[in-house]
């Protein structure tokens, strides 16, 4: 299982109101270049070409699940994402970034390490978020 | 030492954009009555605390913006109000404010939902500020919470 790890500054835009995690569209963001916690924004990432790209859903949008709290607890909970390769080989990745593409700047929220990742044309993978505990929590 | 009592429903409002902690009036609301920290996040706004009158009570907003610093090993922010020490001050002034036994924060600024509700601290028994006296909020090393 991916460790999901958190943009600094993710923290910091919650607390100033530049997050909706129940209405902003998520979406994620693949990439083979080592993320970094300073990162603030989408245009600090990297990314892969998405030509040969299908995904389920559509458009590397996250489907939410589920945003609220239980017992002081919040969560963040989401679909699985699959991604396909059609049209040829998608380029070899390793991180999947998640970001608010409502957000001003497309801000980042967290990236996950999956090691190296190549998809052949045809084939798929499918990335399965933590349905009980959830993409992220807080206390 | 008082005890800080988070309200349940306040990670979802922060996780739903309800609070700039940067630019919202975070208040002090003075109560009698404890508090429930698991109202649902829909019911944790203000109109569910019986406030006590504040005839004789100065100022309970938060001099200032709340600032947000980071803090300790590298993702952790400490929100605290901006004023020096991190301390805050209510006064009786022109009679007697009380008796209370809660001090709640929350923040004056959204409409929707109205008045949400952030943390309380319990300070054990019921207190009563007369004339001229003060309660001191020392938020100092700690601030109001940490986000980690």
């Amino acid at each position: 299982m991916a460790t999901f790890n958190k943009f600094r500054d993710f923290k910091h835009m919650m607390a100033e109101k530049q997050h909706n995690l129940s209405s902003d569209q998520l979406m994620i963001a693949l990439t083979n270049t080592v993320p970094v916690v300073t990162n603030t924004i989408l245009a600090n990432i990297s990314e892969i070409s998405y030509t040969n790209v299908v995904s389920t859903p559509v458009d590397r949008i996250i489907s939410v699940v589920s945003s609220g709290q239980t017992s002081g607890i919040y969560k963040l909970v989401v679909s699985d994402m699959i991604i396909t390769a059609t049209g040829g080989a998608i380029p070899t990745f390793r991180y999947l970034v998640i970001y608010n593409d409502t957000s001003t700047s497309d801000k980042l929220i967290g990236w996950y390490d999956y090691g190296t990742i190549n998809i052949p044309e045809g084939e798929s993978i499918v990335f399965g978020f933590n349905g009980s505990n959830g993409v992220l929590t807080l206390t | 030492m008082s005890t800080y009592i988070k309200f349940q429903g306040f990670v979802e409002h922060l996780a739903h954009g309800v609070h700039n902690f940067d630019t919202d009036a975070i208040t002090v609301a003075l109560t009698n009555t404890a508090p429930d920290p698991a109202l649902s996040t829909a019911n944790t706004i203000l109109s569910n605390i019986t406030e006590i009158s504040y005839t004789y009570c100065g100022s309970r907003v938060f001099p200032g913006n709340i600032s947000i610093v980071r803090v300790g090993y590298p993702y952790e922010y400490k929100l605290g109000p901006d004023t020096p020490s991190y301390t805050f001050t209510v006064s009786a002034s022109g009679g007697s404010v009380g008796p209370f036994r809660y001090g709640i924060i929350y923040n004056d600024t959204p409409s929707s939902p109205l008045n949400p509700l952030i943390a309380y601290y319990d300070y054990g028994s019921s207190i009563t500020l007369n004339d001229g006296e003060s309660i001191l909020f020392d938020f100092d090393v700690d601030g109001i919470f940490i986000i980690l």
